[in-house]
C-alpha cells in the first residue's frame, strides 16, 4: 500500500494567522477599556463612603469568581456562534429574538450609563488638581465640558488612540496601583494587618447587594474580549485564557488596593475617612511622588475609560443599525472607519446630561458617577444572568464540540447565583445609592431596565409582523445581509428593459 | 434582464467604445483621489474591496464561482491578465475550497500594492514613495487626471440615466457600497438614483451578489472589531 502524500499546506490560511491577534493583545485590549485606576481611585473610596461597607475587597472577590463561572459558558457560545461580539447576540440566539432586542435596549441604556457617568468622576478631580498644581479654579462642570469635547472630537475622528499609547498607560496605572498597595499594606492601622475585610462571610450583611454592585462596576469591559473571537489566534483557546486572565489580574488589583485601604485606615475608620477625602484617600497612601503620580494617571485613566465606553455605545448602534432594528444612518462610517452618527447621538447625550446636573446643582461625584455608574453596572448584570440562560437554550438547540460541563453545568449554577445577585442588589438599592429606603431614586434607577426591556421587546415583536427581513437578521451585525437575503422590491418597470441609447 | 459583455463594442451610456480597464483597476481610481492617488478609505477596507474585485474578475471570466459561502474554481485555464493569472494559481494551489472571507482578507493583504503595480505596468499610474512616515507606504499617483476620474464619472452617469448597467458596473457599484464608499463616491445622488443601483446588485447572478454581500460584512466586521 503506497504512503499517502501529506496534505499540502494552506497558504491563505498561514498568512491570515500571522495576523491574528493572541492572547497577550486581547488582555491588552480588555484592560485597557476596563481603567483599573478609575476603580481604584474613583469607585473604591465612593463605594465604602456610600454604602458604609467595609468588605468591599470580598466583594470583588466573589464577583470574580462569579464572572469566572460565566465565562465558561460565554466563551464557549462565542466559539460556536459567528460573529456574535455583544450579549444581545448571544441572547437572541439563545432565547430569541424578541428578547435579544430587549437585552439590545438594556445594553444601549448601561453602557451610556457608564459612559456618562465617567463625567461626573472626571469635573471633581479634574477641578482639584487644577486648583492644586495650577492654580486654576472653575466648577467641575467647565471640566467635564472640556473632556466631553475631547472625546466627541477624537469620536468623530479616529477614537482610538494608538495601542501603544494605550498599552503604556496602562502598564503605568497597573505600577502605581501596586505600588500604592504595597505602601497601604506597609503601614497597617494599629500595626496589624487585619483581612476581616477580604473575607467573604463578612458580605452576609443587610447591604451586601450594595458592595457587589460595585464590584460588578469594576468589572465591566471584561466581556470584550468576546468580541475578538474571529480575530484570534487559537480560536478555541485565545479567548478563554485572556477573559479569565483578565478577571484575574483585575480581581487581583481591586481586591489588593481595596483591601490595602481597609487595612491602611483601620477596619472601622475606612468608612468615615472615605466619606471625608474620597479619592484622596487612595493617593495618601504613599508618599508626594506616588501621590503625584497617581493623580495624574487617574485623570489619564478616566481619559480612557470615557474613550472605551463611548467607543463601545457607538459600535453597539452601528450594530443594530446594520441589522436595521435602529434607524440604518446609524451605520454610516467616517472613512477612518468609525460610526460618526453613532458617534454623535451618544455626544449628545453626553452633553444633556453633564448640561442638566450642572444646572440642577446635583453632586458629580455621588449622583453623577456613582449613581449612573453603578446603575449601569447593574444593567451589565441583568444582562450577563439572562446570557448564562442563553446559554444554556442555545446549547439545547445545536449540536456543538462543547463539553457538559460549558454547555449545562456551569451556566446553570451561574444562572441561579446571578438571579440571587441581581435579587440582593434590587433589595439593596437603597443602600447602593446612600438614600433612604424607598426612595423615588431606588426604585426608579433599576426600574429605567424594566422600561428598557418591555420597549426592546415589543419593538421586536413589532419588527416580527412588520420588517421580517431585519427580524430575521437580529444579533448579527455586520453579517446582517448575508442572513436577511432581502429581495428587492422591483420600483420602475423601466428598469427591465434595456436602455435604447447606446 | 440582458446584460453587455464587458469589452465588447456597447458601452454604457452615449460614451465611444473604449477599452475597458479590468474591474480591480476601475475600483482602484474609483477608491483613490484622482489628483493626489490618496486612497479614499481606511486601509482594510480598501484592501478587502480590492481583493473583492480581484475575484470578481475571476468570476467574471467564469474562472471560479462561490458555492455555499465558498469560492470554487470551475475552469483553471490562467486568464490573459498576469494578476488574473497569480491571483487564479494560488486559488488552485490551495487544499480545500475556502470560504469567501478568507479569500477577502488574504487577497486584500496584498491587493493594493499589486492592483498599482498592474496599473504602473499599462503606464496609468506613477509609484511614488510616500513623504511623510506612513504606514501605506507606496503611493500611486495617477498618469492621467481624466482617467482616473473616468470609471467613477462613468458609473454617476449611468446611474442618474437609469441607463442599463453591464456585469461589471454592476459590481463596480455594489463594491463601492460594500467597502463604504458611498459617501465620498457617489454623494449627492437622489434616493431613487441609489435605490436603482441597489437593484443593479440585487438581481446580478447569486454568486457576484454574494460577492458583494460577504465584502459588505468583512468591511462591517473591521469596525466592530476595532481593527478598522
Amino acid at each position: 500500500m503506497t504512503p499517502t502524500p501529506p496534505p499540502r499546506a494552506s497558504v491563505v490560511t498561514a498568512a491570515l494567522a500571522r495576523d491574528r491577534l493572541g492572547v497577550r493583545a486581547v488582555v491588552f485590549f480588555v484592560m485597557s477599556g476596563i481603567a483599573p485606576l478609575t476603580v481604584v481611585a474613583g469607585a473604591i473610596p465612593t463605594a465604602y463612603a456610600v454604602t458604609g461597607m467595609a468588605s468591599i475587597p470580598a466583594a470583588f472577590l466573589v464577583v470574580a469568581i462569579l464572572l469566572a463561572l460565566f465565562s465558561v459558558g460565554y466563551v464557549a457560545m462565542a466559539r460556536n456562534v459567528k460573529n456574535a461580539g455583544a450579549f444581545y447576540a448571544f441572547i437572541a440566539r439563545g432565547l430569541g429574538r424578541a428578547v435579544g432586542v430587549g437585552g439590545a435596549a438594556v445594553a444601549v441604556v448601561a453602557y451610556n450609563l457608564l459612559q456618562v457617568a465617567l463625567y461626573g468622576a472626571f469635573g471633581p478631580i479634574a477641578a482639584s488638581y487644577a486648583a492644586d498644581k495650577f492654580g486654576i479654579h472653575a466648577q467641575w462642570w467647565t471640566w467635564s465640558l472640556g473632556a466631553w469635547a475631547v472625546v466627541t472630537v477624537l469620536g468623530i475622528m479616529r477614537v482610538e488612540v494608538t495601542g501603544r499609547i494605550l498599552a503604556v498607560l496602562l502598564s503605568m496605572e497597573l505600577l502605581v496601583t501596586i505600588a500604592l498597595t504595597l505602601e497601604g499594606l506597609r503601614h497597617p492601622a494599629g500595626h496589624h494587618i487585619s483581612v476581616a475585610s477580604l473575607e467573604p462571610t463578612k458580605l452576609a450583611v443587610h447591604g451586601v447587594g450594595a458592595a457587589l454592585a460595585v464590584a460588578i462596576l469594576g468589572f465591566v469591559g471584561f466581556e470584550g474580549a468576546a468580541v475578538l473571537t474571529e480575530e484570534a489566534r487559537h480560536p478555541r483557546r485565545t479567548v478563554a485564557i485572556a477573559t479569565y486572565l483578565s478577571l484575574g489580574l483585575i480581581a487581583l488589583v481591586y481586591a489588593g488596593a481595596s483591601w490595602a485601604m481597609a487595612v491602611h485606615y483601620g477596619d472601622a475608620t475606612v468608612v468615615g475617612v472615605a466619606q471625608e477625602q474620597g479619592p484622596g484617600m487612595v493617593f495618601a497612601l504613599g508618599g508626594r511622588f506616588l501621590s503625584s503620580a497617581g493623580q495624574t494617571l487617574y485623570i489619564t485613566s478616566l481619559f480612557a475609560a470615557m474613550l472605551a465606553f463611548h467607543s463601545f455605545v457607538g459600535r453597539y448602534m452601528y450594530a443594530l443599525g446594520r441589522e436595521g432594528v435602529l434607524p440604518r444612518v446609524l451605520s454610516h462610517t467616517s472613512r477612518k472607519g468609525s460610526p460618526k452618527v453613532a458617534s454623535a447621538m451618544q455626544s449628545a447625550l453626553g452633553f444633556a446630561v453633564i448640561v442638566v446636573y450642572a444646572i440642577e446643582g446635583w453632586n458629580p461625584l455621588v449622583n453623577l458617577f456613582f449613581w449612573l455608574g453603578t446603575t449601569g453596572a447593574f444593567g451589565i448584570l441583568l444582562l450577563i444572568t439572562v446570557t448564562s440562560i442563553a446559554v444554556v437554550t442555545y446549547f439545547a438547540r445545536h449540536n456543538s464540540a462543547e463539553s457538559l460541563w460549558h454547555r449545562s453545568v456551569a451556566p446553570v449554577i451561574t444562572f441561579v447565583l446571578l438571579v440571587m445577585v441581581t435579587w440582593l442588589v434590587i433589595t439593596n438599592y437603597a443602600t447602593l445609592l446612600g438614600v433612604p429606603p424607598g426612595s423615588a431614586a431606588a426604585r426608579w434607577l433599576p426600574g429605567i431596565y424594566y422600561i428598557a426591556a418591555v420597549v426592546g421587546i415589543a419593538w421586536g415583536l413589532i419588527l416580527k409582523g412588520t420588517k421580517p427581513d431585519v427580524y430575521k437578521a437580529i444579533g448579527w451585525g455586520a453579517d446582517a445581509a448575508v442572513v436577511n437575503n432581502k429581495p428587492f422590491a422591483h420600483l420602475d418597470p423601466h428598469w427591465a428593459s434595456p436602455n435604447t441609447e447606446v | 434582464m440582458p446584460r453587455v459583455r464587458p469589452g465588447s463594442a456597447q458601452c454604457i451610456g452615449r460614451y465611444p467604445a473604449v477599452s475597458r480597464l479590468l474591474l480591480a483597476d476601475e475600483f482602484f481610481f474609483v477608491a483613490h483621489n484622482d489628483v493626489t492617488g490618496k486612497p479614499r478609505q481606511h486601509a482594510r477596507a480598501l484592501g478587502l474591496g480590492l481583493g473583492a474585485a480581484l475575484l470578481g474578475e475571476m468570476m467574471l471570466l467564469r474562472r471560479i464561482t462561490i458555492d455555499r459561502g465558498s469560492v470554487v474554481v470551475i475552469d483553471g485555464h490562467p486568464p490573459g491578465d498576469l494578476l488574473g493569472h497569480i491571483v487564479l494559481d494560488q486559488l488552485l494551489s490551495e487544499p480545500a475550497a475556502l470560504d469567501v472571507r478568507s479569500w477577502l482578507a488574504y487577497l486584500g493583504q496584498t491587493a493594493r500594492q499589486r492592483v498599482g503595480e498592474r496599473l504602473e505596468r499599462f503606464g496609468r499610474v506613477a509609484r511614488t514613495p510616500a513623504r511623510r512616515l506612513k504606514r501605506s507606504g507606496t503611493h500611486w499617483i495617477p498618469v492621467s487626471m481624466s482617467d482616473a476620474a473616468m470609471p467613477t464619472a462613468l458609473l454617476r452617469h449611468a446611474l442618474k440615466n437609469e441607463h442599463s448597467l453591464d456585469d461589471q458596473t454592476a459590481i463596480l457599484a455594489g463594491l463601492i457600497d460594500a467597502a463604504g464608499l458611498d459617501e465620498t463616491v457617489l454623494w449627492g445622488l437622489s434616493h431613487r438614483t441609489l435605490q436603482y443601483r441597489d437593484w443593479n446588485v440585487a438581481t446580478l447572478m447569486t454568486p457576484l451578489r454574494d460577492l458583494i454581500i460577504e465584502t459588505g460584512a468583512a468591511v462591517g466586521n473591521t469596525v466592530l472589531t476595532h481593527r478598522a
